[in-house]
């Protein structure tokens, strides 16, 4: 029960953020046709999760892990910014698609091995 | 707009999303840290194939207001991740295999991105 208390005090704070982040970012966007709202928070949340893995265990693990970062980031959005580009710009797609997952993943393995012990 | 209405609708779907999510997890993914994240597959293919199938129905709906921030912000941001996809993705080169790594990103990219077209022309076909 614990479990599904601290997965849904995560989401709650981690699905809001990611819009209001989004809501942000596309205010201050360096360019249009890219999607640096989702780059953002997908990796964001990469990080949190690369310390998270490192630091925590039990339930906060899980309100952070699964909880916070798992709302805070999203493939979903990510899938449907992409459908989007394809149609405009097929080099922009292959750009976004290999800076989002470079920058999520180095995100998690800088501060998940930074701070592992 | 941000309004605590929206905030509200967008919160309810992420709860319910990220609960799925543990669920499917739970069943799929293996115990250990650094095993094939089926599981997590399987969640980022589904929510990319109903993203793609929801939006073009939305977007014919623009009065029902609050449904796409719940279904696609909540609901399907919720139920899908990034972030355990960079963790296993990360775990799985930190522990050297390199080759599962590459498998399960290129996986995830092709299969989740081919996904959503899926989805948009599944429901233009049944709109006929």
């Amino acid at each position: 029960m614990i479990e599904i208390l601290a997965i849904t005090l995560g989401a709650a704070i981690g699905a809001p953020s990611r819009f209001i982040l989004d809501r942000w970012m596309a205010g201050h966007a360096p360019t249009k046709r890219f999607p640096w709202s989702l780059l953002l928070v997908n990796t964001l949340g990469s990080a949190i999760a690369g310390a998270a893995f490192a630091l925590t265990s039990g339930s906060l693990r899980l309100f952070l892990l699964v909880g916070l970062c798992g709302s805070l980031t999203t493939f979903s959005g990510f899938g449907w910014e992409m459908h989007q580009l394809w149609s405009r710009s097929r080099s922009t797609f292959v750009i976004a698609m290999i800076v989002m997952t470079a920058s999520c993943i180095g995100a998690f393995l800088v501060f998940f091995l930074l701070l592992r012990s | 707009m941000i309004t605590p209405r929206v905030l509200a609708w967008i919160a309810l779907g992420g709860i319910l999303g990220s609960l799925a999510r543990f669920l499917v997890s739970f069943v799929w993914n293996p115990d250990v840290a650094g095993g094939f994240p089926t599981g997590t597959l399987v969640i980022n293919v589904l929510g990319c194939l109903v993203i793609g199938m929801v939006v073009p129905v939305l977007a014919g709906h623009p009065r029902e207001e609050h449904l796409r921030p719940f279904i696609v912000t909540g609901v399907l941001g919720g139920f899908t991740t990034f972030s355990a996809f960079a963790l296993e993705s990360g775990v799985m080169i930190d522990n050297g295999a390199i080759g599962l790594a590459a498998l399960y990103i290129g996986l995830t990219l092709l299969l989740g991105l081919i996904a959503v077209p899926i989805g948009v022309r599944l429901t233009r076909g049944l709109a006929g």
